[in-house]
């Protein structure tokens, strides 16, 4: 089960004048593949410490007959718009235990934003579209990053976890096998050099719908 | 082999035929059995290849159908939202409505986590923890979805296992689908095949049978159940193993995934059927057959019918030109080698008609004159005494034949021949029958003649035979010996002809006339003479001879000197027969000899007997002109007398003057040693014959035997006595002694002893007697002595 630590808004707060009146401590992370050994882009790091984050909006915008952004990280509280940009109608739900919810067909806006009140990762379709999957995780904590093309990710880390020796971490990639929650680590910091760490990742998949193989065959009858 | 020739021709070529369609048939019958046989289990094969194409393809749609539906049941937002909401009866019922949607037999969903979230119809306590499903939810997961075929409750059940992936829901449907009877169905209608499900607990167990066996009945479910247990390979899903039993075509079709293949589908052919069938045509087969055999036998008949009757009708036609017949050749409708038999028959026939005419021309003709020949002309002859005609018959011999071919060659005698044949042909009348016979020897049949008209066509033949000729600018002339035979009355059939021509021929040479002619009653002597040699060995074998004695007398005083042995002859048919006759006979056929030992030795018994008897007689013996040739008589004289008791000079050999004179060297030689014996020699018959007196001068005889013709009437004749006189002073001269045979009276003895005579014989003093009578003859001689001795007295 996810072991989300809780994630003190306060530290959240403190965080930034820490980051100008001491001398900013720097957490690097570099994340590769475990099977292919590839540095791996748009994962998230999570840093379970005190620093809490304070609520806000976001959108989850459908365009495309995507979502937009596929991952989204927003503090617990944070209410998300999903707003409809395409011609067609949207049915966007999620039985995600950190948060259901259903906001049958609309096009343009729905009535009123979802409030995320739980953290946890909520993952997010479209009934009519199966091909639309967004994530969104809901976190207590401050300090997320989002790694690079190269699987590197930079957080600053508010001076009084300069000491801290340990430092818990939680990592979440799309393609994790269970994307539905993160993974926790636990590392020394500080650390001069950057943090490696590596995921098991789940390969790319090409085909757009898991019968296309059965389907694949019957053409070729 | 034997039975080979019985049957013939005809039974050869049918039997013949009809092996020969029997092994066709039957080959190609039992090929075309073999062929259907194999076809009837390839096409098995093949149907129940294509059932398992088709079972597997099935399969496989059936399976993709039901991801299909399933795929519709795991994205439908009503049944996830019940699934989501975490209420279980919500999320049971539900799974229990798309369920039945899908026709599952049940349905479980199980979260990641693997509790249950969901469960409809009863699934199978335990069906989480089966190996099956974890293999199941492990394919799943990696590829979405994934379906075995597991037994479950001894049915056949096809789990399928979808993700369900919805957000915020990650489970796994479990679905399972019975494998029934509904599938094979379909696959039994699709293939024709039968279709049955069989599964097995353990890798090495027998198969059960799942779900009903349809009518089968268990043995024959049994029997299947072992079918192809041995048989799997590698457990590749393709591999179908194949197989045949006692009633079924069978193929395997494995429905789950494990190495043994723990579920089976058993696709059936039912061989019974087919095997039916196949029965069925065998039986057509040979039906065809035996008609095609009826069919060949008949035709093999017909053919050798028509083959073998042209050549039974040669064959009879081959048999009557054998038998000498002439028949017509027999009509022979099919062309080729028989029409060419019967010709080569027909020319076979002509030939053989020309080469009897060779034969018989030749058997009835003298192949250097062309005249008929002794056989023809005895034809003619045989021919003339059944018409009853009378003929004069001819025979004609050219004297000197032999000499001629001596002398001049053979070639020169055939042109005598062919010139004498020739001008026979002009001499006699037109219609006279001429053959030549042999030799030298012809024979003329001509009319009947007598008298002078006889004499005149003879002499006519033998003046134109006889008549100088010119051969090859040789001139000469013949002698010929002509004979005649008046027939029928000389001869009644050609035995006689033959043999009184023989005869006839045989006279001429001693009568010497130009044609001599047959004189009745030749014939008859002549086969007399011929019964009397016969006869003559049997009885000196068989003692058929008597021995006569004649005593000889000292003329002095009228005692017994010797006794001349005579022999006699009575033959049982014929009688009493003459001893000149059949000596001469006897001298003719060479069984002198064997008379002359068989006298000896005959004379040299009775002898001893008489010298046994006191009675010391010497003995005279008469030999034979031709004895005197044999060198062996000396022998025989010595061995005849070798138990002699008197002098040798009491036994007398008697020599006829004319035997000495025939060949005076060996006769001399003879009686040389002879005489060296001791023996007496004496000239018999002394005065008939040519003696030359320089020749009796040097003989080594003792004594001379006047011929009885000069003594019988000697006191009557004084010829005789003058004769008499002379020659017993003449041998007196030259040393001799005389005997006298023939005294037949007093005077004549009175005579003989007054001119000196040494010994008499005759009448006179004593016939000749029986040896048994001899002694009585000599008491009468005794009393006869005074007599003879007075008579001297008388008559001086």
């Amino acid at each position: 089960m996810l072991m989300l630590k809780n994630w003190i808004i306060p530290l959240v707060l403190a965080a930034f004048p820490v980051s100008l009146a001491a001398e900013p401590v720097v957490l690097s992370v570099r994340i590769t593949d475990n099977s292919t050994g590839e540095p791996v882009g748009d994962a998230r790091v999570i840093v379970n410490h005190g620093a809490a984050a304070k609520p806000s909006s976001a959108d989850m915008v459908q365009e495309n007959r995507q979502f937009r952004p596929k991952s989204l990280v927003v503090a617990r509280g944070s209410e998300v718009n999903f707003p409809n940009r395409d011609t067609t109608q949207h049915h966007v739900y999620s039985f995600s235990p950190a948060k259901v919810f259903n906001l049958e067909l609309f096009a343009d806006q729905p009535e009123a934003p979802i409030l995320f009140d739980k953290t946890g990762v909520v993952e997010i379709g479209c009934n009519i579209h199966d091909q639309m999957q967004a994530f969104i995780l809901v976190t207590d904590s401050a300090l997320t990053a989002r790694t690079d093309g190269s699987g590197m990710a930079t957080i600053s880390m508010p001076a009084d976890t300069a000491n801290s020796g340990e430092l818990s971490l939680s990592l979440w990639h799309q393609r994790l096998s269970n994307p539905a929650r993160a993974l926790d680590f636990t590392i020394s910091f500080p650390a001069s050099d950057p943090v490696e760490l590596m995921l098991d990742l789940a390969p790319e998949r090409k085909e757009t719908g898991r019968l296309d193989g059965l389907q694949k065959r019957y053409r070729d009858l | 082999m034997d039975i080979a020739n019985h049957i013939g021709f005809r039974g050869r070529l049918v039997s013949a035929m009809v092996a020969l369609v029997a092994v066709v048939s039957l080959s190609i019958g039992a090929l075309l059995m073999l062929y259907l046989f194999e076809d009837e289990q390839s096409r098995a094969m093949e149907q129940l290849s294509l059932g398992e194409r088709v079972a597997e393809e099935i399969l496989q749609r059936r399976t993709s159908l039901i991801f299909s539906r399933l795929d519709v049941v795991v994205r439908d937002f009503g049944f996830l939202s019940a699934l989501a909401s975490r209420d279980r009866l919500t999320a049971d019922s539900a799974l229990e409505n798309q369920s039945r949607r899908v026709g599952a037999r049940f349905a479980v969903i199980l979260d990641s986590n693997g509790r249950t979230l969901a469960a409809a119809d009863n699934p199978p306590p335990g069906l989480e923890e089966r190996a099956e499903t974890l293999n199941l939810l492990t394919e799943a997961r990696a590829s979405g979805f994934a379906s075995q075929v597991a037994v479950i409750n001894d049915q056949a059940i096809e789990l399928v296992t979808i993700q369900v992936e919805a957000p915020g829901l990650r489970a796994q449907l479990i679905a399972g689908f019975e494998l029934g009877k509904e599938v094979a169905d379909i696959i039994e209608r699709l293939s024709g095949t039968e279709v049955l499900y069989r599964a097995r607990t353990e890798n090495a167990g027998r198969f059960r049978f799942l779900a009903e066996g349809g009518d089968m009945s268990d043995e024959r479910l049994s029997e299947l159940a072992s079918e192809s247990t041995g048989n799997q390979s590698t457990g590749n899903q393709n591999t179908a193993s194949l197989g045949t039993s006692a009633h079924y075509f069978t193929r395997v079709v494995a429905l789950s995934n494990e190495a043994d293949a723990r579920l089976q589908l058993l696709l059936l052919i039912n061989r019974d059927a087919s095997l039916n069938a196949y029965f069925q045509r065998a039986i057509e087969i040979l039906l065809l057959i035996s008609i095609v055999l009826v069919l060949a036998a008949l035709i093999a008949l017909i053919v050798a019918r028509s083959l073998g009757k042209p050549v039974l009708s040669l064959a009879q036609y081959a048999k009557a030109i054998g038998d000498g017949e002439s028949p017509e050749p027999p009509p022979v409708r099919v062309g080729g080698e028989l029409a060419e038999l019967r010709h080569a028959l027909g020319d076979m026939l002509g030939k053989l008609k020309d080469r009897e005419e060779q034969i018989r021309y030749a058997a009835s003709h003298d192949e250097i004159t062309g005249l008929p020949n002794a056989h023809a002309f005895l034809n003619s002859v045989r021919e003339g005494f059944r018409n009853g005609q009378a003929y004069r018959l001819f025979g004609l011999r050219i004297s000197d034949l032999s000499n001629i071919n001596d002398t001049l060659g053979l070639a020169f005698g055939d042109q005598v021949l062919r010139a004498v044949a020739d001008r026979l042909k002009h001499g006699l009348p037109d219609h006279a029958e001429l053959a030549r016979t042999g030799g030298g020897e012809f024979l003329m049949l001509a009319d009947a003649c007598t008298g002078e008209e006889l004499g005149a066509l003879a002499n006519q033949i033998l003046d134109a035979v006889q008549a100088p000729m010119q051969i090859s600018n040789t001139p000469f002339s013949l002698r010929c010996t002509m004979v005649s035979l008046q027939l029928p009355e000389d001869a009644q059939d050609t035995d006689q002809v033959r043999r009184r021509l023989n005869l006839t021929f045989e006279l001429a040479q001693t009568t010497r006339q130009r044609v001599t002619h047959y004189q009745p009653g030749r014939d008859e002597d002549h086969l007399r003479e011929l019964q009397i040699i016969s006869d003559l060995t049997g009885a000196i074998a068989n003692m058929g001879l008597h021995m006569n004695y004649q005593p000889k007398l000292a003329m002095a005083d009228g005692s017994l000197r010797q006794v001349e042995a005579l022999v006699r002859w009575i033959h049982p048919e014929l009688g009493f027969i003459s001893p000149e006759e059949f000596i001469f006979l006897a001298e003719q056929s060479g069984q002198i000899t064997d008379l002359t030992r068989h006298i000896l030795r005959r004379v040299a018994e009775d002898a001893s007997q008489w010298h046994a008897s006191g009675l010391k007689i010497g003995v005279a013996i008469n030999l034979s002109a031709l004895d005197l040739a044999r060198p062996e008589l000396i022998d025989e004289v010595a061995d005849a007398f070798s138990d002699w008791q008197l002098p040798m000079s009491d036994i007398t050999l008697e020599v006829t003057e004319s035997a000495l004179m025939d060949d005076p060297k060996t006769a001399l030689e003879t009686l040389g040693r002879l005489r060296k014996l001791g023996v007496t020699l004496s000239v018999d018959d002394f005065g008939t014959g040519y003696s030359s007196l320089s020749q009796l001068r040097k003989l080594p005889v003792q004594e001379l035997k006047i011929d009885k013709s000069f003594v019988l009437k000697l006191n009557s004749e004084p010829q005789d006595q003058l004769i008499v006189k002379s020659t017993i002073d003449m041998a007196h001269g030259l040393g001799l002694k005389i005997v006298a045979e023939g005294i037949e009276n007093h005077e004549t003895w009175h005579i003989l002893k007054n001119w000196g005579c040494e010994t008499g014989q005759g009448f006179y003093m004593s016939r000749p007697v029986a040896p048994a009578d001899l002694p009585a003859t000599l008491k009468a001689l005794q009393q006869l002595r005074p007599e003879l001795e007075n008579s001297r007295e008388t008559s001086s």
